[in-house]
């Protein structure tokens, strides 16, 4: 690997972010360290990582404040959101904020820095949770106001209960018989949905169901 | 029961007993107003005489308190009041001549006692155990209603047997609302402050029982279990399986809520993968999609399922096994994968098939079907589908 991607870790307890930067230091360049979400937006603004590991709970705000000031002056940072919480409604507001895609922190080494990676490369990056969570969105009843956009496409749910089953992107490809690359589409396809959908239901199911 | 703080005489400001000036102290009125008062009802039938002996006795036996600080008891709106009710008395003193009246000296001294009962309620006792009393003390609120109430009506029926003329008439009312008016402006001020005590104190109360709540439960948790994982840091798998199960906990204490997951099948399948993750030290990642009641059905298909992480667990090596219940009107779908040795199918271990054909023989008795696939080295994936259920 010619390039080393540059990441910055955000989560205000430092231990975890010890963590963090010696799990992934050997792969990848941490450029930047935050604890909160005012030190966040100035690393973030210094260094323009490529990607921004963001913790969704803040003491001064949250991921979803980070995400908001510094989108707008420097489009080509990606966020990967990294939380304990699994409030659906956290979870959801970060992604429909822009982030490319949400782990949880029990998630292995390799497995994070495959993340990184992935959404790096402009990839969405669901866990299974995620994936059942925007399975439990989008089936939720009710009549879709831009059926384009507030519902799924059946590709695009066989490949989100195969991540919600815990198969990752290549074993998706040989199970559905198509590429890698298609899978990826799909799964960017259904972060857009998520992100540009204005269903309430989506709102309103992330409010009654606390838990992913 | 306790004296007002203020209701004491020979403190400060005496000129002879000091009772003008803990009066005034007492209402919140300048001693000036109150001594006037004094002498406006004794020229008006020596009533202020009446008055000033009763005031002086009842603060004699009262007892010493701390007396009010001179700058907090001068109050133009409450010597108004004062003003207001010395001339209300004026007014039924007038009616009656200049003199002791026996008739109207009862009624007017059942008021008084009635006033003065009520002052001491509000005055006399601290805040906290007024609310305490509020909240408790209903039999005695009720009597005191009905005391206040025989009050009442005893001293309008005794005015009324005086067989009074429509002007006398007219005047006494003039007279009653006037010191029902002076009344209000003294005690008014002292209710609100009084009522706003209350709803604070109140809210002081629910804020201390949530944080003693809170301390408690994390004492029996979070505490405890951090002390074994000290004592039991030796052992990664067992520091790992009480961190797992603290935080599930944890997590469902802060965004679960407890009541409306019992009897559910998302509720019985997150349960049942806790209790995997205690007993066989693996993480179960349990992903489920929509919900509906737990019946005998679908019951079948969560103890399904339980034997199959029994299974991924015991034989894939594997330290996570993924769970995905995908429940929908009419069908549900269980699924539970791990990414570990996997076995051929053809050439199993009796033992092994044992578990597979149980798991296939209890979704096949609840009218649905499980499928086994795996193959050395890739895994296992144990696929159960339920497809009768009745929806909500």
């Amino acid at each position: 690997m010619s390039e080393r991607l540059r990441v910055v870790v955000v989560d205000d307890h430092a231990l975890f972010r010890r963590g963090v930067v010696a799990e992934i230091g050997d792969e990848l360049d941490v450029v930047g360290e935050a604890g909160s979400a005012a030190e966040a937006v100035e690393v973030i603004g210094r260094e323009i990582p490529d990607v921004v590991l963001l913790d969704v709970h803040l003491p001064d705000g949250g991921g979803h404040d980070v995400i908001v000031s510094v989108a707008a002056a420097h489009p080509d940072v990606r966020f990967l959101a990294l939380s304990v919480s699994d409030a659906a409604a956290d979870v959801i507001g970060l992604v429909r904020a822009g982030a490319r895609g949400y782990v949880t922190k029990s998630i292995s080494a390799p497995e994070l820095i495959d993340a990184i990676r992935r959404v790096a490369d402009g990839d969405a990056v669901f866990s299974p949770r995620l994936a059942g969570f925007v399975l439990d969105a989008f089936s939720s009843a009710g009549s879709p106001v831009d059926p384009a956009l507030d519902q799924l496409t059946a590709r695009e749910q066989e490949v989100m209960r195969l991540l919600a089953r815990g198969y990752a992107y290549k074993e998706i490809a040989r199970e559905l018989s198509i590429s890698i690359k298609t899978v990826e589409s799909h799964a960017s396809a259904v972060l857009r949905k998520l992100q540009l959908t204005s269903r309430h239901e989506l709102a309103r199911w992330a409010n009654e169901r606390r838990i992913i | 029961m306790r004296a007002h703080p203020a209701a004491t005489i020979g403190g400060d400001g005496r000129i002879l007993t000091g009772t003008a000036a803990a009066v005034a102290a007492l209402l919140g009125v300048d001693p000036v107003v109150v001594r006037l008062g004094f002498v406006v009802l004794a020229v008006a039938g020596g009533w202020g005489v009446l008055a000033y002996v009763v005031c002086w006795a009842t603060f004699a036996f009262a007892g010493p308190a701390p007396a009010r600080r001179l700058d907090e008891r001068s109050d133009t709106r409450r010597d108004l009041g004062f003003a207001l009710v010395v001339l209300g008395l004026v007014l039924e003193a007038g009616l009656w001549g200049w003199g002791f009246n026996s008739e109207l000296v009862w009624p007017v001294c059942i008021v008084a006692v009635g006033l003065g009962a009520a002052w001491r309620r509000f005055g006399s006792i601290e805040v906290a155990s007024l609310v305490e009393s509020a909240e408790t003390d209903a039999r005695s609120t009720a009597l005191r209603v009905i005391f206040g109430g025989v009050l009442a009506v005893g001293g309008t029926a005794s005015l009324i047997g005086l067989n009074l003329s429509f002007g006398d008439w007219i005047r006494t009312m003039l007279g009653i609302v006037a010191v029902l008016i002076g009344v209000a402006v003294i005690f008014g001020p002292t209710l609100r402050v009084l009522t706003t005590a209350l709803v604070a104190e109140r809210r002081e109360r629910i804020r201390a029982d949530e944080r003693s709540v809170i301390s408690s439960h994390l004492h029996d948790s979070v505490l405890q279990t951090l002390t074994l994982i000290q004592k039991r840091s030796a052992d990664p798998a067992e520091v790992q399986s009480l961190a797992r199960r603290q935080e599930r906990e944890l997590r469902q204490w802060l965004y679960g809520d407890r009541d409306a997951r019992v009897g559910t099948v998302r509720g019985a399948f997150e349960d049942m993968a806790g209790e995997i993750e205690d007993r066989h030290r693996v993480a179960v990642e349990c992903v489920v999609v929509g919900d509906r009641d737990l019946d005998e059905l679908s019951e079948a298909v969560v103890l399904a399922a339980r034997e199959a992480l029994v299974n991924a667990a015991k034989f894939s090596g594997e330290s996570r096994i993924s769970l995905y219940v995908e429940i929908s009107p009419g069908r549900i779908e269980a699924f539970v994968r791990d990414r570990g040795a996997g076995f051929d199918q053809a050439t199993v271990a009796e033992d092994r098939r044992g578990i597979a054909e149980s798991i296939v023989a209890r979704m096949e008795r609840a009218g649905g079907n499980a499928s086994v696939r795996s193959s050395p080295g890739a895994g296992t994936e144990i696929s159960l589908v339920l497809p009768s259920g009745e929806p909500t």
